[in-house]
């Protein structure tokens, strides 16, 4: 008994020491003060003037996903004007490698994306965190498992020799936190093509749904015996889907969104970035709208606080879990 | 002696105003019609056209929205497959997608790609980021860019046929024009009825004209219109009945004219025989005056005879009188008099019967007019003697005198038989009288003293009530009590 709180103790301790490490390499990445002249800065404007460009990762739908950024990469780009900044532009990657290589050869300066795509992108390209942002109303997020209700599944135990519903291999929410955990709690995970599929009896059998709905369907349906969701998500169900679903365990919470530039941009630029995006955010804390109508996100941004920090290196530990390359 | 012109003989076909105005109102309908029709036509046929532009917009905008996503990563295969979608139009014709070199990457008219290059023209359009709408051998070719934000990924050629657009073309012109017939017929029925309503007054007033040529003059102009020939017509009726005016005048002058003459004749043979006649009537009188005073103890049946030869021979002296002041009595100077005197010197000279009632109204105070005193006795003696006439089995003489106004009337009033009214007009005719005794002067004597001096004498009448004459003479307003 003793020895086991030893080990909790141990274990905690550990947990803080990797939460400060964390925290102390995201402040010595973070924007170093502005000591450089502006000149400098100015110096590598072209006679046009310099885009400001924000990145993103959308293999499906990149126009679409342009014009919502837009938005928010002409208001960084006004407010970097006297930089040297002309216009603002947006640059959509395939997938997290491209935008790691995006960011590395300086054709995108800022990306804005989940925990998990953000710290893939960290280690494509050593991009620095400088921000989190919220999104759908939180700051945090974390994974459920959910069952039918009829399904007669209670905990995650029965999920051995199972088949688990997750969304996308780099979705946060929809993998990275889901699988990590089942890992992180002694399951041993095996990748399948779906439901109907040859299943390993001692582990955790999961495949792809591509979509946090198509999962909810098919778990509801009983095609998948149990599934992965956002909380929010789950959150946003109709009450009579709500109903027809069983929660049977959570994950971690997580920070919604996080910012991150270029490991190259010029610390006033980043101060400057940083300030811009901290100033959307009004005192009432409401979200700003950069664009109406309904295509057009709002944005919330707020510094990297230990609980972000921390939230950061929870992940940071699943993902080394999940060995992802 | 002139001889009237022959008149220009007239064709058979006359140009008449209504068939005019039904003409020119046609031709104006058919001209209006047909401009209205053109214009529509040209307007509907342009309509069309932008309507079919505006697919082809639309279609260009739907490329740009579906294969942006596709041309973003270069993602050739999938733009072919999403663009198939736009097949299913039937207005577009074909369409090219191309990448910004300008290499088509889908052509709808060859399955394969990459096989060609798009023109420069669209390209150029293309990269400045322009939508522009091109007319190109029957086809509308809409060029629009497919792009993201500032970044040109590439752009969109649809081509649509105007044929396409040709049976509405068709069908629409087919329409017009069976509106514009339509149009016409029911302009030409208006047209008739309007140029009939409109010369319907010309119509009338051409009837009513040759009515006056015929000699009837009693033309009444109608204007419900209030409108140009309906002036003419109350022109016309003006000039009518000035004519008839002039007619009458004219009438009257030349009765006068023939009364004058006649009477011009008639006084030179009446004063002529008067004059002759008074002498011996002079000599009458003397001798039944001798007679009387030489027999004065005649006994009352001798008496009577010779009162009566007297009053014969007054009578006939006063017809001679008459006809002597009708013929040849002079305008004498004017001057200022006090008529009431003369009333009652005329009443006094006339003998009265007893069945008749007099009243006399001549006031207290003098009224001043100016004339001839022995004229205006004439006129006076000359009513009263007529009123007392008038009431042979007695009744009402009534004398009033007073004045109204500038001017002093005497009215002479009976309570006699009357004068019937078809005889008002002729009463102050000479010659002219109802009574057995007397030649008719007396009234035309009085009204001819009368207006010589200004003066006028009228009258009013109603057969069995009486009748009253009225002496109407200007007052000498310098002399007149009442002028004070």
């Amino acid at each position: 008994m003793r020895k086991t709180r030893r080990c909790q103790r141990r274990r905690l301790i550990r947990g803080w020491v990797g939460v400060l490490l964390t925290v102390g390499a995201l402040s010595s990445c973070g924007p170093a003060d502005p000591i450089e002249p502006l000149p400098e800065v100015a110096r590598k404007a072209t006679a046009e003037g310099r885009v400001f460009r924000i990145g993103d990762v959308d293999p499906d739908t990149p126009a679409r996903r342009t014009r919502r950024l837009q938005p928010l990469a002409d208001y960084l780009a006004e407010q970097l004007a006297d930089l040297g900044f002309a216009r603002g532009g947006v640059v959509i990657a395939r997938d997290l490698r491209e935008m790691g290589r995006f960011m590395s050869d300086g054709r995108v300066d800022l990306y804005v994306d989940s925990t998990f795509p953000t710290l893939m992108v960290q280690r494509f390209s050593g991009s620095r965190i400088l921000l989190h942002r919220w999104a759908q109303g939180s700051a945090t997020y974390w994974s459920l498992f959910v069952t039918a209700s009829e399904s007669g599944i209670s905990s995650l135990e029965q999920l051995r020799g199972s088949v688990l519903a997750l969304q996308e291999s780099y979705s946060t929410s929809g993998f990275v936190l889901p699988a990590g955990t089942l890992i992180e709690r002694g399951f041993e995970l095996s990748e399948v093509g779906g439901p109907e599929d040859v299943l390993k009896p001692d582990a955790v059998n999961y495949f792809f749904s591509r979509d946090e709905e198509n999962t909810i369907e098919l778990v509801i349906t009983g095609k998948a015996p149990a599934g992965a969701i956002s909380n929010q998500e789950y959150e946003q169900l109709p009450e009579p889907v709500r109903d027809q679903l069983r929660v049977i365990g959570r994950t971690v919470s997580v920070p919604r969104q996080l910012v991150s530039t270029r490991v190259d941009l010029e610390p006033q630029v980043v101060d400057r970035v940083s300030k811009a995006l901290l100033g959307l955010t009004p005192p009432d804390g409401e979200p700003v709208a950069l664009e109406a109508g309904a295509q057009g996100w709002t944005w919330k941004f707020q510094k990297i606080t230990p609980a972000t920090a921390e939230g950061i290196a929870r992940l940071a530990k699943l993902v080394e879990l999940l060995a992802i390359e | 002696m002139s001889r009237r012109q022959p008149t220009k003989p007239r064709s058979r076909f006359r140009w008449r105003i209504q068939a005019v105005l039904t003409i020119a109102m046609l031709l104006l309908v058919v001209l209006f019609v047909c401009s209205i029709t053109l214009v529509e036509t040209i307007r509907q046929r342009s309509s069309f056209r932008d309507e079919l532009e505006s697919r082809g917009v639309l279609v260009a905008q739907v490329l740009d929205r579906v294969l942006a996503d596709a041309l973003y990563f270069d993602d050739v295969e999938r733009a072919r497959h999403l663009s198939e979608l736009v097949q299913a139009m039937p207005e577009v014709d074909r369409y090219r997608v191309f990448n910004p070199s300008g290499r088509i990457l889908v052509d709808s008219d060859t399955p394969k790609y990459g096989a060609g290059a798009i023109d420069r023209e669209s390209l150029e359009t293309v990269l400045d980021g322009r939508t522009t709408t091109l007319s190109r051998e029957g086809q509308i070719h809409v060029v629009s860019p497919i792009s993201v934000g500032e970044n040109v990924l590439g752009g969109v050629v649809v081509s649509l046929d105007t044929a396409a657009i040709a049976p509405r073309v068709r069908q629409m012109v087919l329409g017009n024009i069976r509106q514009g017939a339509i149009a016409i017929v029911i302009g030409i029925v208006l047209a008739f009825l309007l140029a009939r309503w409109l010369t319907l007054p010309v119509r009338r007033l051409t009837a009513s004209v040759r009515r006056v040529a015929a000699g009837d003059l009693s033309f009444k102009a109608e204007n419900p219109r209030g409108d140009e020939i309906g002036d003419l017509a109350e022109a016309f009726e003006e000039m009518c009945h000035d004519l008839s005016a002039s007619r009458a005048e004219l009438e009257a002058t030349h009765d006068r004219l023939v009364r004058s003459e006649r009477l011009a004749v008639l006084g030179q043979l009446a004063g002529g025989i008067a004059h002759e006649v008074r002498t011996p009537l002079g000599v009458l009188t003397n001798s039944i005056f001798s007679l009387q005073r030489l027999l004065p103890g005649a006994d009352e049946r001798r008496g009577q005879i010779l009162e009566r030869m007297s009053r014969a021979v007054r009578a006939a002296n006063r017809i001679v009188s008459e006809l002597l002041d009708y013929v040849r009595a002079p305008a004498l100077e004017a001057e200022s008099f006090d008529l009431v005197p003369v009333i009652e010197r005329a009443l006094a000279a006339l003998e009265t019967p007893d069945t008749i009632e007099l009243d006399l109204r001549l006031g207290d105070r003098s009224r001043m007019i100016r004339g001839n005193a022995d004229h205006a006795e004439q006129i006076l003696s000359n009513l009263i003697t007529n009123a007392v006439q008038a009431m042979p089995e007695g009744g009402r003489l009534t004398l009033r005198c007073y004045r109204f106004e500038d001017q002093i009337i005497t009215a002479v009033s009976d309570t006699g038989v009357g004068i019937a009214e078809e005889d008002h007009a002729k009463v102050f005719a000479p010659l002219y009288s109802t009574k057995t005794t007397g030649i008719g002067l007396g009234l035309a004597v009085a009204q001819k003293f009368a207006t010589m001096y200004g003066g006028a004498v009228d009258f009013d009448s109603e057969v069995g009530v009486g009748s009253t004459f009225r002496l109407i003479m200007p007052a000498d307003l310098e002399e007149d009590q009442d002028s004070d």
